[in-house]
This record gives C-alpha cells, structure tokens and sequence, in this order.
C-alpha cells in the first residue's frame, strides 16, 4: 500500500508513558471536578425535601406491604409518643416523622427516607424497657436525619425551570427520571434487606443515636443493653439484621466508647421499664 | 464471484451517470460527525477526559470518573455538506449538497455496584441527498455524439448508527479500563433516474435503485490513567467487524446505441460481499489547571485496509485540540480544532476512477448553561477542505474539488 502514514513516534512515546508513572500519581481527584458542580451540587431546596418524603413513602408502603402493619392502635400510639420526645430533640425540624409497628417477628427496624421508622414486633418483645426502644428508634432516626439513603441514592427534586424543561424535552428526562425514581426505591429496599446502609453510616446511627437519647432524657445504655441481647439470639429472626448491619460486639464497644467521650455513660437517664411493659402488655 | 459483480454495478453505476464521486455517506473520512455534546464542543479532543455519556464512544473507560449518579445526555444536530467539482461536463461545474436533521447521540450512565454501566447510541455518519438537476448546451459525451440535455435526479440516504452497552471499573486510584461494545448498523437508499439526450435525437435513459444494509459489531476498549495530580491519559482501541452485507440493485437502462427504440435491458444484482473496516487507535490527554479550564489534545490513528471490493484505505492520523472554561458555575465555553483527513490515496494522474481525494480541516464552538438537574448546549462545528477528485468515469481527468460541510447541535444532559 503507498502513501500509507506511518504513527509518529510522539504518539509511541505517549503511550508508553501510561506504564511506569505509578508512584506520582494523587489520590485525590477533586481536581476532576468542573465548575459546573457549584450549579448541579447547589443547597437543598423545599423540593428536594418534598422528593425525599415522596421517596421515603413509596419505601415505606414495600416495607408495610412485606410485612404489614401492627393494627394495635395503643401500641402504634405508644411508639409514636417515645418517637416524638425524640423528634423534638432531632435536626430535622422539617419532616414529619411518623412511627409504627411491622408484624412481623424479625428482630430488626427500620428508617425511610422523610420520616417514616418501623420497629418490628419480634425487635419489641427482645426490649426490656423503654430507653432501649427509644436506643433503636434514635437509631434509625439519625439515619434519616443524616439523610443516609438520600445521600447514597442521590435523591433530589427535578427542575422546574424553563432550561430544565427544554433539557428533558431534548434528553426524555421526564421518562428517565420516573425510571430512575424506581430503580432507587429498589435500591433503597436493596439496602434495608441485603446490603445495608455503609458501614460509617452505620457508626454514625450508632453514636447519634446515644447521644440523642442522652438529649432526650432517655438512658443511652439502653441500646447497648438491646445490642448486647440481641447479640445471642441467632436464627432466623435476625437473618437480615445480621446481614446489614456490622458485628455487635463492635458496636457494643463504639456505643460504649462514644458515652464516654460524650460524658452521658451515667447521669439522670431514664429507663421507664415499667410504662414500657404495661404498653406491650397486650402484645405480649 | 460476488466481488466482481459489485465492482460490476458500481463501475456501471458510474459509468451511466457519467460522473464520479457518488459515495454512501462520506466514507473517503472517519470523522464524519463529532459526536456528544461537550466533546463536540472541543473538537472531539476528548480521549482524556469522557467523563460522562460522550465517553461512552470515545473512551469507556473514563466513565468510572462520571460525578454524578445518573447521567443522561441527548445530542440533536443539524449537518449540512456541500462538495463543489470544477469542470466536469462542458465546464460546467458540479455541485452536491446534503443535509441531514438527526439525533446524534444518546447515552446514559449510572452505578451498577462497584461498575459504571452505560448504554449508548450514536450516529457517526449520516447523509441525505436529494438533487434534481439539468443541464443544457453542448455537453460532451463519450456515446458518440454531444448531449444537449442531461437531467439527473438523485437521492441517496444512508445511515451508520452504533448503540450498545458500557462497562467500566476503576483499578485502582489512578487506572480504570472500560469496554463498549456497539451494535453496528447501516442502512441507505440510492435511487437514480437518469436521461441524456443527445444532439443526434438519441437518448439513453436510466433507472436504478440500489438497496444496502450492513450489519456487525463494534466494541472498543479504553484506558483511563493518571500519571501525575491534574493530568489524564487516554487510549482506546475500536474495530468494525461487519458479520453481514446484503446490496440489491435493480437497474433499468435504455442505451443510445440500442437497435430499435424500444430496446432496453434490467438488470438484478445482489451481493453479500462484507466491508472491511481499519483499526481505530485513539489516544488522548487532558489537563485540568483549574475547575474553570481544562484542556485537551487527541490523536486518532487509523490503520490502512485492504479491500479489493470497496477500495482500498490508507492509514490516516487525525489530530484535535480543545479546550473549556467556566466563566461561573452555571456558564461554560469550549472551542477546538480538528483534522478530518481524506483515507484515500494521492490521486496518480496516469489513472482514471480514482476516489477523491480532500483533507479536511475544522473548527467547533458550544457553550453550555447549567443548572441543578440539566445543562444544554448550543454548539456547532464547521470543516473545509480542498483537493482532487476524479467524478468523470473512464477519464484520467482530475477536478479541483472542495468540501465544506457544518453542523449545529442542541444537546443536554441531565443528573438525576
């Protein structure tokens, strides 16, 4: 073949330099990052709070249509009260947050993005008092309050204005957007039973939720108590807890460590172990 | 042999329309269309970069850098090239012209645990022509006898799209490797009716269609590495391998020299003679000074092919440059330049029906607004270029000939 180009060696040289430049290389890579993710990573907005409530309802109605819902209306009143002592000394002044009971007997609770917490019957009758309730609910709740799945999934309200509007008119991104709202509501139950949320959200929930009891005039040792319970009730009640969450013995000793650092390991804590079985007296 | 039979109705072809240079699509370039929106904008320069949807052609493996968790973006482009031929048919000059509304690229990425999935779909060439022509006076002709009336219409259109899925994973902190691997698709159209009429009262008439679809797969694989903070280095390597060709021709045809007036013949061909394609070497790097400026170098390297029934090509290294800057967060520009060399052989002035023979030379602009969700960009890219063709069949006569061909994109992208 005539007038064939023979690859310049500049090109050779180039590729070569890929192999031995290992050691220089950085592992931060914010340099990457454009100015445009000013626009794109603006502050949360009421919409995007209205998609995280919206989110966290669809996950909720799986959980309750896993699981179903507990139609004792005393006990579901009773969480309610323990959860809102909490909610009042949450950061999370916006959402609504709702609480109640699966029927299911699972050791095991859940948190759904806007506000929805679920405490399952079988993770009841493993509690012996009040602050360990409140422990596990404090749990979850920081979950939401630290926006967990949100953060993860990237839930945030699409656009309304009128550059939005013609780039989804080009791009299909209504469609896509309906489409990605679904995959994440699978991702979200994805999380909750199988993979679990990431390990330092999890020692975040674990250390917020101490010191939110603490606040709330609940004993923060509850939840070690709770953990240190459940810790030697394997078997199929705690199948998915087991595998979302780290092992007890860890947390035990981080929840144990946090009190300390807080100073809350003693104090005047309550544990309302009698308001608490008379409330689950009917369930038990 | 299936190979003679389409040198047989391509030489017909030409030698009926008595003009050369009939081509499906442009297939004298490789770099017929830039693709993606923010790589449009930058000339193409974006083997180093192809951190988001446009990498999914350029680069797989730059998208494992994508920020954001769910990607899309959409590119809508307006194309228009114009081929000017001096002196073919008594003076005369030659003009074609084709147009072309289409979606340019679609794709989208998102997380798929420790992987980046995309799924793309692109159009790297296209073209769409529809010329209804005549001309008058004393046209030379090589049937024996000037013409004084030659009308040609033509319309061709025809079609390359790729679409497919991507993976890409990160290594390590400074390598990730990503593969795409296309669908290839290519479908056109040609129909001819053709009449000359001769200053003796002979006239010979011509009416062809011609049918093609090609069919194969593309993967590309890509590198991705950081040799230093601020630097990105990117090679891929793509091949077109087409596992089926189907070519139908249907052509009717009364000669001037036929014995009665109402002689005529019809012919039928159908060919499965598969395309040969080079291989495609992209290398590519990028520099990121600041998160308002980035800039870009690319160098394509396609290898020579061998292919007695579609024509030879030899090895073409095109070249680009970008760049983009933030005014602010929601402003960007970006700019580049790019070659589009002619994958053709110098023309040899002792021969005749030689492809032509044009390099290319081109610039491109876009600016993009961003908000939370979206950006869109308005952007358009221009190329001109001169050299020789050949368009008379059977003369060993060169025509100066130009190209300029533009294209305006309207894209977006969107994070969800």
């Amino acid at each position: 073949m005539t007038n064939q180009r023979a690859m310049p060696a500049y090109l050779c040289v180039l590729l070569l330099s890929l192999l031995p430049l290992n050691a220089l290389a950085g592992d931060d890579r914010a340099w990457r990052e454009r100015a445009s993710a000013g626009a794109t990573e603006a502050e949360t907005v009421n919409e995007d709070i209205n998609e995280e409530v919206n989110f966290g309802r669809e996950v909720a109605a799986r959980l309750i249509g896993r699981y179903g819902l507990s139609s004792d209306d005393q006990l579901t009143r009773y969480i309610n009260l323990v959860g809102q002592s909490l909610v009042r000394n949450g950061n999370r002044p916006e959402l609504k947050y709702h609480f109640a009971v699966l029927n299911t007997s699972d050791i095991n609770a859940y948190a759904s993005p806007g506000g929805y917490i679920f405490v399952t019957k079988g993770a009841l009758e493993k509690m012996q008092d009040e602050s360990e309730l409140a422990g596990v609910i404090a749990h979850e709740m920081t979950h939401v309050n630290e926006k967990h799945v949100v953060r993860e999934l990237g839930i945030r309200a699409t656009e309304g204005s009128a550059v939005s509007g013609l780039a989804r008119l080009i791009g299909g991104g209504t469609e896509t957007a309906r489409i990605a709202f679904s995959q994440a509501v699978e991702k979200a139950l994805d999380m909750l039973f199988k993979t679990g949320y990431k390990r330092e959200d999890e020692v975040q929930a674990d250390k917020g939720a101490v010191t939110l009891c603490a606040v709330a005039g609940y004993d923060p040792g509850g939840l070690v108590r709770y953990f240190q319970r459940i810790n030697t009730a394997k078997g199929k009640a705690t199948e998915v807890l087991d595998k979302t969450h780290p092992a007890y013995d860890a947390r035990i000793a981080l929840l144990k460590e946090t009190m300390t650092k807080e100073g809350i390991e003693s104090g005047a804590y309550k544990s309302f172990k009698e308001r608490f079985s008379a409330a689950l007296k009917q369930t038990k | 042999m299936p190979q003679t039979f389409v040198k047989a109705i391509l030489l017909l072809f030409t030698l009926i329309a008595c003009m050369r240079g009939y081509s499906i699509a442009d297939e004298f370039h490789y770099n017929n269309f830039l693709i993606g929106d923010r790589a449009s904008g930058m000339g193409g320069a974006y083997t180093g970069v192809s951190d988001d949807p446009s990498g999914l052609y350029y680069n797989p493996a730059g998208i494992a850098y994508t920020t954001g968790r769910n990607l899309s973006a959409s590119v809508n482009a307006f194309y228009s090239l114009t081929k000017k031929y001096d002196n073919v048919i008594g003076g005369h000059g030659w003009e074609r012209n084709a147009t072309s509304l289409l979606p340019n690229f679609f794709g989208i990425v998102q997380p798929l645990g420790d992987f980046k999935f995309g799924f793309s779909y692109a159009v790297p060439d296209s073209i769409k022509e529809d010329q209804d022509q005549a001309f008058t006076g004393s046209l030379p002709t090589s049937l024996g006898s000037p013409a004084d009336l030659y009308i040609i219409n033509f319309n061709n259109e025809d079609n390359t799209y790729l679409i497919g899925p991507s993976l890409a994973y990160e290594l390590n902190d400074k390598m990730s490797a990503g593969m795409t691997l296309y669908l290839y698709h290519r479908s056109g159209q040609t129909t001819l009716n053709q009449f000359i009429h001769l200053q003796d009262g002979r006239f010979e008439w011509t009416n062809q269609y011609i049918e093609r679809v090609e069919r194969g797969f593309k993967p590309i694989v890509g590198l991705m590495y950081t040799p230093v903070e601020k630097l990105s280095l990117g090679v891929s390597l793509a091949k077109t391998f087409v596992y089926s060709s189907s070519l139908n021709s249907q052509k009717t045809f009364k000669d001037a020299n036929a014995p009665t007036v109402n002689d005529y013949t019809r012919e039928v061909i159908d060919d499965s003679s598969k395309r040969k394609f080079p291989y495609e070497f992209r290398m590519g790097a990028a520099y990121f000074p600041s998160s308002s400026l980035l800039l870009t170098i690319d160098g394509i390297y396609y290898t020579s092919v061998h292919d007695s029934v579609f024509g030879n090509r030899v090895s073409v290294l095109n070249g680009a440059v970008g760049a983009e800057y933030y005014f602010n967060r929601n402003w960007a520009v970006r700019g580049g330049l790019f070659t589009d060399l002619a994958n053709t052989p110098e023309q040899n002035p002792t021969r005749s029906d030689q492809p032509e023979k044009i390099d290319l030379y081109g610039g491109s602009l876009g600016v993009s607004h961003f908000t939370r969700n979206t950006s869109v960009t308005l952007g358009g890219s221009a190329s001109y270029g001169t050299g020789k063709a050949q368009i008379v069949s059977g003369s060993t006569t060169t025509q100066d000939a130009e190209i300029f061909g533009w294209t305006i994109f309207l894209s977006s992208s969107y994070s969800y």
